[in-house]
């Protein structure tokens, strides 16, 4: 082994020989020394900014509606109203224009630095007409802090909390303090407040990524290439290579110490770059990664698929020119089929894959991300759209639900993909069991609706932004044409402010995306659902759990109303939440939170805490949930949830007096998941638009307890299969591109690679994407770029080898 | 000599250089080459440009193979990893990579000697001092003359103390302080056991410290043996008179030819007056009675002989013989 070591020892004194490595170094010192001052400081989370509308449509709704609410001696002032009339005159002008049904377009900006107009003082702030409104922990505890402890900022953070008081339902959650950057302690020019979770978040995802992708993927490969590509040319130099080979070593042993001396330089210049960005990460501003770490031998990594190229050309044509010439070549033509790739996936599988699954007796139907409603045809094999695609992809199908009956019911939200509330009036669409026609449109479904929920006895559960409503069978079946709200291309974007034609409460209540054409709130007044939440219903639809920023409600079915089902508030409780995505399932009677970083929490229904094995809610914590789905039903008494990870992987919960947690084995990229009740079978689409079964029963368990039989069944192929004929362009992308991606190294997936190890996530969710949990979730290519680029460089280095071992030289 | 003591054993290799897509044309480099380098002596090869001297040296340390035949080193096969375990080679025109110091350089081939550290540390300090290096050791390669690159050449050829040595034109670079003392650390080496094969465009030399010489022309040995015995397989000797005086250039013909024993052939004598008026007599060397019997009938005649000379057969005379008047060095 010495004398390869000597090689590569060798190899390193060379490096740092190199009056290139020197110039590298300097420049990677003085990229450091600049971004070195870079520092933070946390402050009290004040000011709006437009992102911190979760929903911007009700917001002007609310405003315009109050801002001109009647007002008198019996007659108490809201909260919005009163915020409404201290804004600038101009808003106020707008907002009076929108509640007069006029067409008037107010950005979000402008109503943020509105809203923060207000923080200055607190002459708006009433608080009688406070008092009703709903009031976090935070703001209750400032308002019992003396005037002398509320410096300037817990002024104006008090005046924030207050205004989201007053409009429920529409901010984002924003943690309490945020991030302030500074540059060599001088704040920014422009405020830039973050969550230190988001801050964490942007900076592994997506700073550091982009400065190792660039830095160290681009300038310092291609650097790296231009200097070690004479040194296989130059080790076959006479003089130089019959001494190498006179002495005891392997030739192919000697190319491999070789190669890997040559990575030395970029090994050296990328552990000093890594080791500085950690260090300036932890020092300045607290985030002390130590996986960022790890890209070092990725970037290493990385740099060796090139220079595989580069050893081998100098081989066999000894010019360094010749050698950077085609590593720059095979760059090139990496990037090519890598772009090729990402367009096909983008326009070709993206659109395929499926993001909701129902089924009604034999038939299953499915939403694709590209906007399909699609039915599986049995017969033939594939997947038949139910309505053309005319849009180019940018509408958004909410997933389907079976309601009680067999109707499936889901609804095409035009323009949904960009924006969450489309643009124009969005119809629910019914789809009859047994009837192959398309889909029949029926009332309207609130704005911004995200998510179906069936009820009892056909009942409709609608979940948007801020609201919770349910329509019953009979308003949702009227069946007629004329009772349908087809979309129309040309309505006034339900993002601006509506038409008005005398009727501009009920436009205004629907901005808002409240009670409307049938939907009622299922909420207790005054109440609207808080960012993050989470909605379920018992099998039976008679109890309802909230999970609403934090706060959890159970409402309980009463006798219905003239309007319809009601719903009375009869047990509600708090739990801590780090403000990000919540999810509520009921396993059997328990209320399951799996809370996105953190344990999950298993309540009872009256929201106490229950004891369970420590060990499961470990293992679910460990799992990135992206969805999960209750299956009543599945093993008699014992319950089970099925999860959903965003790595792709489907896990059961199971609960039969203890808890058990089983991953399903034979299948991986899972898209969506359904349980049909009536057939005992747990579906799940996968790879794309493939589906399988699981027949989850207690006949398929019989002659075991549920955990063993679930074990069982985890570890079981599925009863159904159906791999769908592909259209002609996935065909492309299966046998032309796939293969070519496979035997190309994909050197631009390192970067995901890169983000998931500096993030520790392998999945990343988008933000913007709201409403779609699962599109939202872009899982990293982790293990196919390190295999494709690994398998390369072993190929390149084995022709290599073979190459200089038979080579007369 | 047994077979034990050959060092180098190469019996009757050949190498053909195939060139075109598919081996059309091809070269013979080495046809037949049969020869041996026994333990302790110094083995010359000479032979001209293109004479397959470095192909030889290249089927020996394996960096290239041979077409056919065998070669062997030190009983191990050409090439083998054992082999060159026990060889030190310095190349004709050695290429040290110009990040290194003398002492780096040395580290660094050590290593791939498979020499630790401290054994590369205690050698160094004492082959740098024996080839003049000491003192400058430290400094960059990319100073060094080229008799300083031989230097360091050979003191990496001899830093893992190889039983074989093969040493490219070693004292090319060098000046004749630089050269007499490469001669005499070869005849040291030599002395403690050690066998060089020795590639040197330089006859004197190898005439100087060689005990055995191959000479090779068109692939092939044409010559190989103790330089004596090139020499003496070369034929006739001369011999050589100066003659003074008014001496009759046809008698003295006559008493030559005829001094020469009546049963054998007569030896050509060639006769030139020179400027200084001197008679310049060249005829062939029989043998010591013949010369006696020439002396006898010059004097006879009172003819004063002011020289009498038989000049040895040089290796430069041998080589040309081998290899032909035209053959490059």
């Amino acid at each position: 082994m010495r004398p390869y070591l000597a090689v590569i020892a060798d190899s390193f004194r060379s490096a740092f020989a190199s009056r290139v490595l020197w110039l590298a170094l300097l420049a990677i010192y003085l990229f450091l020394a600049a971004i070195a001052p870079i520092g933070y400081h946390e402050v009290f989370t004040t000011s709006f900014r437009w992102p911190d509308f979760a929903n911007g449509t009700r917001m002007k709704a609310m405003l315009a509606r109050a801002i001109d609410e009647p007002v008198g001696p019996d007659v108490l002032e809201t909260p919005a109203g009163r915020i409404a009339r201290y804004l600038p005159d101009e808003l106020q002008r707008n907002l009076r224009q929108v509640a007069a049904g006029q067409e008037v377009r107010i950005r979000l900006d402008i109503l943020a630095d509105g809203l923060n107009s207000l923080l200055d003082s607190d002459l708006w702030y009433d608080p009688t007409v406070w008092a009703s409104a709903p009031r976090l922990r935070e703001l209750r505890e400032l308002e019992q802090l003396g005037e002398e402890e509320l410096h300037d900022d817990l002024r104006r953070r008090l005046g924030r909390l207050r205004i989201e008081a007053a409009l429920p339902g529409v901010f984002e959650s924003r943690g309490s303090r945020s991030i302030a950057l500074t540059y060599a302690g001088m704040p920014f020019p422009t405020i830039f407040q973050v969550e230190k979770s988001q801050f964490q978040m942007v900076l592994n995802h997506f700073v550091l990524r982009v400065i190792i992708d660039w830095v160290l993927g681009f300038i310092m490969i291609f650097l790296g290439i231009l200097v070690t590509a004479a040194i296989i040319p130059d080790m076959l130099q006479p003089g130089s290579l019959h001494l190498l080979l006179s002495k005891p070593v392997s030739r192919p042993l000697l190319f491999l110490a070789k190669f890997v001396g040559g990575c030395a330089f970029v090994f050296v210049c990328v552990s000093q770059l890594i080791l500085g960005l950690w260090l300036i990460a932890g020092l300045r501003l607290d985030v002390w990664n130590v996986r960022l770490l790890l890209c070092i031998p990725v970037c290493v990594f990385l740099f060796s698929v090139f220079y595989s190229v580069s050893a081998v050309a100098g081989l066999k044509w000894r010019s360094p020119i010749l050698a950077i010439g085609l590593a720059n070549l095979f760059g090139a033509g990496c990037l090519l089929i890598g772009f090729a790739a990402t367009l096909s996936d983008s326009f070709i599988v993206e659109r395929d894959r499926i993001t909701g699954l129902t089924t009604t007796g034999e038939t299953v139907l499915a939403s694709t991300r590209g906007g399909h409603l699609r039915r599986f045809d049995r017969s033939n094999g594939r997947w038949v759209d139910l309505f053309p695609d005319d849009t180019g992809g940018s509408d958004r199908v909410i997933p389907p639900v079976t309601l009680s009956g067999g109707h499936v019911v889901t609804a095409r939200v035009r323009g949904g993909r960009i924006n969450l509330f489309g643009s124009g009036a969005t119809p629910l669409l019914v789809i009859r069991e047994g009837v192959d026609g398309p889909p029949e449109p029926s009332i309207e479904l609130p704005a911004g609706t995200r998510e179906l929920i069936p009820g009892r006895d056909g009942e409709l559960l609608a979940l948007n932004t801020g609201e919770l409503l349910v329509a019953n069978r009979s308003q949702w079946d009227g069946g007629s044409a004329e009772n349908s709200a087809e979309p129309k291309r040309d309505e006034a974007p339900a993002q601006s402010a509506g038409a008005g034609f005398g009727d501009w409460l009920p436009k205004l209540v629907k901005m808002m995306g409240g009670a409307s054409d049938g939907f009622q709130s299922v909420l207790p007044p005054r109440t609207s659902l808080l960012s993050p939440n989470s909605v379920a219903l018992d099998p039976a639809g008679d109890r309802v759990f909230v999970f609403s920023g934090g706060k959890l409600l159970r409402l309980d079915r009463k006798p219905a109303g003239p309007d319809g089902p009601r719903f009375d508030l009869t047990a509600q409780s708090e739990v801590q939440t780090n403000g990000k995505t919540a999810r509520l399932r009921l396993l059997g009677e328990t209320v399951v939170i799996f809370r996105e970083d953190e344990s999950p929490l298993f309540l009872n229904d009256l929201f106490e805490p229950i004891e369970v094995d420590p060990d499961v809610t470990a293992a679910i914590a460990e799992l990135s949930i992206a969805t999960a789905v209750a299956c009543p039903g599945a093993f008699g008494d014992a319950a089970v949830i099925a999860i959903q990870t965003r790595n792709g992987q489907a896990w059961l919960l199971g609960d039969d007096g203890g808890l058990s947690l089983d991953r399903i084995r034979r299948v991986s990229a899972v898209e969506a998941m359904h349980w049909d009740r009536t057939t005992g079978r747990l579906w799940l689409a996968h790879q794309v638009d493939r589906l399988s079964a699981w027949q989850l029963s207690a006949d398929a368990a019989a002659g075991s307890d549920s955990a063993d039989a679930l074990s069982r069944l985890a570890a079981a192929g599925p009863a159904v299969v159906h791999r769908p004929t592909v259209s002609g362009w996935r065909l492309v992308e299966r046998y032309l591109v796939t293969p070519l991606r496979t035997v190309t190294p994909q050197t631009g997936e390192l970067g995901e690679t890169i983000a998931a190890i500096v993030s520790g996530e392998d999945s990343l969710q988008m933000p913007l994407a709201a409403g779609d949990d699962v599109a939202a979730t872009q899982r990293y290519n982790i293990w196919r770029p390190l295999l494709t680029c690994g398998g390369f460089v072993a190929v390149m280095l084995l022709l290599g080898s073979i190459y200089f071992s038979r080579t007369d030289f | 000599m047994s077979d034990s003591d050959a060092v180098i054993a190469v019996d009757r290799l050949t190498k053909t250089y195939r060139s075109g897509l598919i081996g059309k044309r091809s070269v013979a480099a080495l046809r037949q080459v049969s020869l041996r380098a026994n333990r302790g002596e110094v083995f010359g090869l000479l032979g001209p440009n293109g004479a397959g001297k470095t192909t030889l040296i290249k089927i020996l340390l394996g960096v290239i193979r041979g077409s056919g035949g065998t070669a062997r080193l030190l009983d191990f096969p050409a090439g083998s990893i054992a082999a060159r375990r026990q060889v030190g080679y310095l190349p004709e025109s050695l290429r040290i990579d110009r990040h290194h110091t003398a002492r780096t350089a040395l580290k660094f081939y050590g290593g791939m000697s498979g020499l630790d550290g401290e054994t590369i540390r205690t050698r160094s300090e004492r082959l740098l001092r024996l080839v003049g290096l000491e003192g400058r050791d430290r400094e960059s390669v990319k100073r060094f003359s080229k008799g300083m690159y031989q230097r360091l050449g050979l003191a990496q050829a001899l830093l893992h103390d190889p039983d074989l040595l093969i040493l490219d034109e070693p004292t090319d670079g060098l000046d004749p302080v630089g050269r007499s003392e490469v001669r005499r650390l070869l005849l040291e080496l030599k002395g403690r056991g050690k066998t060089i094969f020795l590639n040197s465009h330089i006859l004197q030399e190898v005439e100087l410290v060689c005990d055995r010489v191959a000479v090779m022309a068109a692939g092939q040995v044409r010559g190989i043996g103790t330089i004596d015995e090139l020499t003496e397989n070369l034929g006739d000797r001369e011999v050589k008179f100066d003659l003074a005086g008014e001496v009759d250039q046809q008698a003295v013909v006559r008493l030559l030819t005829d001094a020469f024993d009546p049963a054998s052939e007569a030896g050509r004598v060639s006769v030139d007056r020179l400027p200084n008026g001197i008679l310049h007599v060249v005829t062939a060397w029989r043998d010591q009675p013949t010369l006696d019997r020439m002396v006898d009938r010059l004097r006879e005649r009172s003819i004063s002989i002011l020289a009498i000379a038989t000049p040895r057969r040089s290796l430069e005379d041998v080589f040309l013989s081998l290899v032909g008047s035209t053959g490059e060095l």
